[in-house]
């Protein structure tokens, strides 16, 4: 990906704004300015600032390869993962399971990724359940 | 006569016991981001904001706790600049030019102990200009009416693209992003949904505090995800040495901690620049007032103050006008007042007499947390520099972990970490692109701010557009954001050509 192509996502992003603003419904109180003006200002700011993207790249990024962005990609699916099953199965496992593939991922050995993000989990979970009263997801264990 | 009451008053509040263990817990947390390569301010303050909120803290004690992060990161981050040639945070990327050097001839502690006092001479005085300055911008904000805040508000972004950005059309973009995210939910003067789809999810907007996280720490996180080597060897114990300086020693970084500290404070002062451009000015001026026998960038004591007493002075300046005005200069003083909003505290003149407590106890808490800070950072250093020691393997998943514990305490659902998560990937992708994400948070944060005082203006004017530049405040701030915006295109390359020159 270079500013060529983020440009381009960025001027399709544009005009999808100018049409989200274009249907939004008016409301029967009005003042002199409605709710449609102030997101045509900054569309129009976006397509242009796009079209200097596309017209007038910055030298291509360096990317690290291939297999690298695909871990991070696969890092996100695995924190969205964890939004997701947190509140059913409770904070201290999940929290173990994602810390430990975080640590991994990092260059830890599993054994060692496994016995910090232990230590990480259930010390997060007594300081602030324990401390300072916060109320994090409990699953059907109450942990 | 007035402030110092005032101030005296604000002494009261930041003496209590609560918030005086929340300054020392600050400090001591700002310190660690500031030293921790990777972490800086900005990141510091994002993941304690949820936190402090979801722990119901009052606005006061909130300011008092994440004013001092802000602060301890700007002492912080020279530790490893000095240590390890490796910037704590971006502020601290001067420091490695002079302070390394050092290290490398056995002089690292007296670097660390002589930066931590032009740390402290810096926010020190930064502090007492801003209980100079803020009281008096604010009774000029108070002729502000909508308009001029409007174009406030447009200066603040356009000048953001200035020294600091190397392409003014990607911060247009990226603030653009910002404001355009700010504009998701029902609309606050006519109550109508919008870009919201039907979302019943989206109708409350998109939480600024989900973005700002997502943004600054969850995609810190893919950062050392991607640049993770399988050669990765622990670093080495760095090598302190004597950290008491000779008396000449002392007496000839004197001069330089207070030219830089000058600049600092003007360089924070003024909008969009913030503490980078604060070390940045000083390191340069220093070099060339001082440099008469060729030391600097070889470990000249002056070379490692000067940018030192310069960004802790420029966080100092930044404040002046994200309280006085409520139109923040930098990323880490946008994060604050993102904090006030969600507090519903209104920044800006009418928090000096609607919430003089807030005011006065945090800058009253400023000059403790100064003191603890010198403290911490003269003696105590070597175990702050212990932290470097830490391997980011074990480092990141707290600070993953911790991130996902503040929004969660917030709203306790599954869509704003999903959110979260979204935008840290987006914050990575920004970044590989060199799209600054300093703008975004400013647009999700201003704008709605911004969009209401347009609105308010027109309302007053009846709809009459030229009205913008009826008074000649607005005239006047019209003209800065315009200057502010081109004058760069000029400099530019004698800016990037001295910095280059710099790293060499």
């Amino acid at each position: 990906m270079n500013d060529r192509i983020f440009g381009s996502i960025s001027f399709l992003l544009s005009l999808f704004y100018i049409y989200s603003a274009f249907i939004i419904e008016e409301s029967f109180i009005q003042d002199p300015v409605g709710p449609k003006i102030f997101p045509y200002i900054i569309a129009f700011f976006l397509l242009t600032s796009s079209l200097f993207l596309i017209f007038k790249p910055d030298p291509k990024p360096e990317w690290a390869e291939f297999g690298k962005i695909i871990e991070v990609l696969v890092t996100a699916i695995v924190l969205i993962l964890y939004a997701i099953i947190l509140p059913i199965i409770g904070f201290v496992i999940t929290t173990f399971l994602a810390s430990s593939f975080i640590s991994w991922r990092l260059g830890a050995t599993i054994k060692s990724a496994f016995l910090v993000s232990a230590a990480i989990s259930i010390s997060i979970f007594v300081l602030f359940r324990y401390v300072l009263g916060l109320s994090l997801a409990t699953g059907p264990l109450g942990f | 006569m007035e402030t110092l009451n005032l101030l005296l008053d604000g002494f009261g509040i930041a003496l209590t016991l609560d918030n005086f263990i929340l300054a020392l817990i600050g400090c001591v947390l700002g310190t660690i981001f500031g030293a921790l390569p990777g972490l800086g301010p900005a990141n510091g303050v994002a993941i304690l904001i949820p936190l402090s909120f979801s722990l119901g803290l009052s606005a006061t004690s909130s300011m008092i706790l994440l004013a001092s992060v802000y602060y301890g990161a700007m002492y912080g981050g020279r530790i490893s600049s000095i240590l390890l040639n490796i910037p704590g945070d971006e502020p601290a990327l001067m420091t490695t030019i002079d302070g390394y050097p050092m290290t490398l001839q056995g002089r690292a502690g007296e670097a660390l102990t002589l930066t931590g006092f032009a740390s402290f001479f810096g926010a020190m005085f930064a502090t007492i200009g801003l209980v100079l300055l803020a009281p008096q911008l604010v009774k000029v904000a108070f002729l502000f009416g909508p308009a001029e805040y409007f174009a406030l508000f447009v200066m603040a972004f356009a000048t953001l693209g200035g020294v600091a950005s190397n392409n003014q059309a990607k911060t247009i973009l990226a603030s653009c992003l910002g404001l355009g995210i700010s504009t998701i939910g029902v609309d606050h003067q006519t109550g109508v949904p919008r870009m919201s789809y039907g979302e019943i999810d989206l109708y409350d907007g998109i939480d600024f505090l989900v973005v700002i996280v997502g943004m600054f720490a969850v995609s810190e996180v893919f950062v050392f995800i991607e640049n993770t080597r399988s050669s990765n060897k622990d670093s080495e114990r760095p090598v302190i040495g004597n950290i008491i300086p000779k008396l000449a020693t002392v007496l000839k970084t004197v001069p330089s901690m207070i030219r830089s500290t000058l600049l600092g404070f003007f360089a924070g002062v003024l909008p969009g620049a913030g503490a980078s451009l604060g070390s940045f000015v000083a390191y340069t001026f220093e070099k060339k007032i001082s440099n008469k026998e060729d030391t600097f960038g070889k470990g000249d004591e002056r070379g490692v103050t000067a940018p030192e007493a310069g960004n802790n002075a420029a966080a100092g300046g930044a404040l002046v006008p994200m309280l006085a005005l409520g139109v923040p200069g930098s990323g880490t003083t946008a994060v604050l007042l993102a904090m006030l909003m969600t507090l519903d505290v209104t920044p800006g003149p009418l928090l000096f007499t609607q919430n003089p407590d807030v005011v006065w106890g945090l800058i009253a808490a400023l000059f403790i947390g100064n003191v603890v800070l010198l403290i911490l950072n003269v003696p105590l250093v070597k175990y702050f520099s212990m932290i470097l020691l830490i391997p980011t393997k074990y480092l990141m998943p707290v600070v993953a972990m911790v991130s996902f514990v503040g929004i969660y305490g917030i709203s306790g659902s599954s869509f704003d970490l999903m959110v979260m998560v979204l935008f840290g990937l987006l914050g990575w992708l920004l970044r590989k692109l060199s799209i600054p994400l300093v703008p975004v948070i400013m647009g999700v944060i201003l704008g709605e701010p911004m969009e209401s005082n347009l609105r308010r203006a027109m309302t007053i004017y009846d709809g009459d557009w030229s009205k913008l530049l009826s008074s000649n405040v607005s005239l006047a701030i019209w003209s800065i954001t315009i200057i502010g915006f081109v004058l760069p295109f000029f400099f530019r390359k004698k800016i990037k050509s001295t910095m280059s020159q710099l790293k060499d």
